[in-house]
């Protein structure tokens, strides 16, 4: 999100948060890395 | 020894060329409309609406349409399309007077993008060969900027983000769909490529 908002982007939020490598070959690294899926927006003002 | 960004990107293009020849062979990730579908939130409906060629190897890991649709006539870039599935549900809401420039630097995705604008019919879609971190667009042009897994494989994140900006109308919109590791990855491991695409 930091990252977002340093190039410049403002009204950024999440508006999901899932695990896309849920039954994939590569869950298991996966949750090794806590490696999660998510949704993101912002707007250039 | 430093992440060398070339050799990153030649075994990105290796892994998705693969990824769009074979959909189906079995990946460490997921592919297709069922699984974009059953976890990612996508319409079945729609995805059935769209040729197997465009949704077969889809491989993002979000939503980005979900955050909101570009009204008819909008200009929207997807950085890192692949064969186009964000791209053509995107052209589907902006439309024939719409553009939806769809930039990939793999050549097989490419090519399967702009057979797949042939298979639709759906002109608007424009495929450009190019880099996340130099997108082929002008300043201040695009109404919708889009990505779904792509960033993540971007060493440098802060420029593409830039270059996200820099392409976006005033009021311009930044919708992505990514993935973010939780557990701190040691320094010597993040330069290893197989780390970045395994």
């Amino acid at each position: 999100m930091a990252a977002i908002q340093n190039a410049g982007f403002v009204d950024v939020d999440i508006t999901w948060r899932g695990k896309p490598f849920t039954g994939a070959a590569g869950q298991a690294k996966a949750d090794m890395f806590e490696l999660e899926g998510f949704n993101i927006r912002g707007r250039k003002p | 020894m430093a992440l060398d960004t070339n050799i990153l990107r030649d075994e990105i293009q290796k892994v998705y060329t693969q990824v769009v020849c074979d959909p189906k062979q079995g990946y460490h990730f997921h592919t297709g409309p069922d699984y974009a579908a059953d976890l990612l939130g996508y319409s079945r409906a729609e995805l059935a609406e769209l040729p197997d060629s465009v949704t077969a190897p889809f491989a993002g890991v979000g939503n980005p349409l979900s955050m909101g649709q570009p009204g008819p006539g909008r200009t929207v870039v997807d950085i890192g399309a692949g064969s186009g599935m964000d791209a053509f549900l995107a052209a589907k809401a902006v439309g024939a007077s719409g553009h939806v420039i769809a930039v990939d630097m793999t050549d097989a995705m490419l090519e399967r993008g702009r057979d797949n604008v042939a298979l639709t019919g759906m002109r608007q879609v424009e495929f450009r060969n190019g880099l996340a971190e130099a997108l082929p667009v002008d300043d201040g042009t695009v109404d919708l900027v889009i990505s779904n897994g792509v960033i993540n494989l971007c060493p440098d994140k802060a420029i593409v983000l830039r270059e996200a900006f820099r392409v976006l109308k005033p009021g311009g919109r930044l919708q992505i769909g990514d993935i973010i590791v939780h557990k701190d990855i040691p320094a010597a491991a993040r330069e290893k490529v197989e780390i970045w695409t395994a």
